[in-house]
């Protein structure tokens, strides 16, 4: 299995342009005016859901090391394996060990975002391990050797035609490009690896600390499958999937499945506590459980910790007028649509997706369709700024979080409690090639920053340029250097003859403040 | 409570019948698993199947049974051809069917087979999800609590529902009035 980008390009802009520019990507994408609306009506009509949801992500946040260590507590009483992976390298290696030992040849894989993040199919298969992806849109992408260009629905970026020339090259013949045929058939054909798969990997959508119980969410029954037949049930769960309570179960699926599809509830949730127990003739004998960090813990405290709230519904791509254009390939992330623009550069700690956050036209249309309420606009603005900076991505902490719910636990040190087996240098250089390259554009608006600190050079600096611009007609403001890409659909603003703090001194002067009689 | 339900689940694609008599509960499914023609896989150990007697009811019937106890259970029950089972609660908000797993209740009976009977106690009926996850946070859990909405589906093909991936394309809820 590889993972080829169906959309090529070295950087956002050139992938974007190719996926403009074709009809087919384009044709598919039109299907999103399905949930376009989807999860506004979410906001519209259950605003409290929304709050309490909200809130119940941020209470983990407050305390996540414990949140933690509370559900690894709780998983091992109910008879599951926790695993601490620092990075993917990790998790990597825990789970292709996992397969080895139990002898799998055969793994049965249901959605997962968590295991794309950390490439698991390949890695699996570069180990010897027939992996199926058993999702129906994640077996498309990976028949046709892509990736999924959306956390809920892998091949949008595909039309039923495109579909159906795919699932045929695993056929005996062609497929009709028809629905409900391309389901049976996919039921038929993906039968017989449910029955022989030793080992069935899915992800978690909600894990409560207090009960040990994971959450899966599906429609099609793949996860289903997947944590019943196989003797083995590996569960990656990236660690923000920690919930304090069972009983939050309450407020977040129905948010996290109406966000999502609309549906007032999954098609099927399994909920699960443990292996199998004595008597039962089904279920996994093994329950393993691997925390992912990835650099998650090094957001706590700092202005991006939001951004460990998400649910991963979907909504914010849905929404997304730069994403409902190019669709998920042009991010060339696992994580695509504003989360992704945010996630990305976050979790590779700045050696990814650089671009990313000026793939944005800043509408804010994700922060309000958000059902968590993670200001991705803002997140946005500032990575702006902190990518600015060359070398690695280290987000400060900010020191005014404080809340009665906190525990007082003791701060561990990063990467404390996950050993790293193979990649720990992987975690001090990620964004090295990039170090020593002082960009232009960094040098600029550093400059501009300390210039206009100052009373003095900000009065100079925009007495100048309002001299040049009073001297220049028209022509300019579409035409300044550096700018002609934005500007070729936008005006910059003329200055105005006498400037605001022209006239507040004359009036000033004058003693006729605030009297307001002035002409402006 | 019954009628909510009623409309969620046709909303989501399951054929309902009843609220019925558990005698003529036991008569649909006798006639739904003749109407299978094949193997009847049943999960004994759900609450309603057990107190309404299916297994003995269906033992007369001459059919084919496959019960969890069966040595050879794991070989055939991927050829089976109907899954019966009960639901211990069922919510009208969501039109959700909870399963728990536990000896002679397995997983797969509600979803290896292509067709799957559920038999839901209008008394089981609850109003909101919340109030299920409230009563399954209150009482030790199983190793798996199963949800059930309706057949298997999929968004996967141009973002439009299709019914019937990896799960039963067909359910068909019972609901009995255990005091009729």
């Amino acid at each position: 299995m590889s993972h080829g980008i169906v959309t090529p390009g070295r950087t956002f802009a050139e992938r974007s342009r190719a996926a403009l520019a074709d009809p087919e990507l384009q044709g598919a994408l039109a299907n999103l005016h399905r949930r376009l609306y989807t999860a506004g009506a979410v906001a519209e009509t259950n605003p409290e859901l929304r709050q309490r949801a909200a809130s119940i992500r941020r209470e983990v946040l407050v305390d996540l090391d414990g949140w933690l260590d509370r559900l690894e507590a709780s998983l091992e009483r109910v008879g599951a394996v926790v695993h601490r992976a620092a990075t993917p390298a990790d998790a990597r290696t825990i789970i292709v060990g996992l397969a080895r030992e139990s002898g799998a040849k055969t793994v049965v894989k249901s959605k997962s975002m968590a295991s794309e993040e950390i490439n698991l199919g390949d890695a699996l298969e570069r180990a010897g391990i027939e992996t199926v992806e058993t999702d129906l849109g994640e077996y498309i992408v990976q028949v046709a050797g892509e990736r999924p260009s959306h956390m809920i629905t892998p091949a949008i970026h595909k039309t039923l035609d495109q579909v159906a020339a795919v699932l045929s090259t695993r056929a005996t013949g062609p497929l009709p490009a028809e629905r409900e045929p391309l389901a049976a058939w996919t039921h038929d054909h993906l039968r017989p690896a449910f029955l022989r798969a030793e080992m069935g990997i899915s992800g978690v959508n909600f894990a409560a600390a207090d009960t040990g119980t994971i959450t899966i969410v599906t429609n099609e029954g793949n996860g289903r499958l997947c944590t019943t037949w196989p003797r083995i049930h590996v569960a990656v769960m990236p660690i923000e999937k920690v919930i304090p309570r069972f009983s939050d179960l309450a407020t977040l699926l129905p948010l996290l499945t109406r966000s999502a599809t609309g549906q007032a509830m999954s098609n099927y949730l399994s909920m699960i506590t443990g292996p199998r127990r004595d008597g039962e003739v089904d279920g996994p004998d093994e329950l393993h459980v691997v925390f992912l960090d990835n650099n998650r813990r090094a957001l706590v405290g700092t202005a991006y910790e939001d951004m460990l709230a998400c649910i991963r519904c979907g909504a914010c791509l849905n929404v997304c007028p730069v994403y409902r254009r190019v669709s998920g390939h042009a991010y060339d992330s696992v994580y695509s649509g504003p989360m992704g623009k945010v996630l990305t550069p976050l979790l590779s700690r700045g050696a990814e997706g650089r671009d990313l956050p000026h793939a944005s036209t800043l509408c804010g249309a994700c922060t309000e369709v958000c059902p968590v309420g993670i200001p991705l606009a803002d997140m946005l603005v500032r990575l702006r700024g902190d990518l600015s900076a060359p070398g690695p991505l280290v987000p400060a902490p900010i020191s005014t979080r404080s809340s009665p719910r906190a525990e007082p636990g003791r701060r561990r040190l990063a990467g404390e409690g996950y050993p790293t087996r193979a990649a720990a240098a992987a975690i001090a250089t990620p964004g090295a090639r990039r170090r020593g390259a002082l960009s232009i554009s960094h040098l600029g608006f550093a400059t501009w920053s300390r210039v206009w600190a100052s009373p003095t050079g900000y009065r100079m600096t925009a007495a100048l340029g309002r001299r040049i611009a009073g001297r220049t007609t028209g022509g300019w403001r579409h035409g300044l250097v550096g700018t002609s890409g934005w500007a070729a659909t936008r005006d910059l603003p003329l200055p105005a003859p006498r400037t605001f703090r022209r006239r507040w001194a004359e009036r000033g002067r004058n003693g006729d403040v605030g009297r307001g009689t002035d002409s402006w | 409570m019954i009628e909510a339900l009623r409309t969620v689940l046709a909303a989501n694609a399951v054929t309902v019948r009843g609220p019925m008599s558990p005698a003529e509960a036991l008569a649909a499914v006798a006639g739904l698993a003749r109407e299978a023609r094949g193997v009847v896989a049943i999960s004994p150990g759900d609450a309603l199947v057990e107190e309404l007697g299916v297994v003995e009811h269906l033992a007369e019937s001459g059919l084919d049974l496959l019960l969890p106890d069966a040595p050879d259970w794991r070989e055939r029950l991927p050829a089976a051809a109907i899954g019966i089972t009960s639901a211990c609660l069922a919510v009208a908000e969501t039109g959700s069917l909870a399963h728990l797993s536990g000896p002679g209740a397995p997983r797969a009976v509600s979803l290896l087979p292509p067709t799957h009977v559920c038999l839901v106690a209008t008394r089981t009926i609850v109003s909101r999800f919340a109030d299920a996850i409230a009563r399954f946070a209150a009482e030790p859990r199983p190793a798996a609590i199963t949800w059930i909405g309706g057949p298997s589906r999929t968004g996967d093909l141009e973002m439009i529902t299709t019914l019937g991936v990896h799960g039963p394309a067909r359910v068909d809820v019972l609901l009995v009035d255990t005091n009729a």
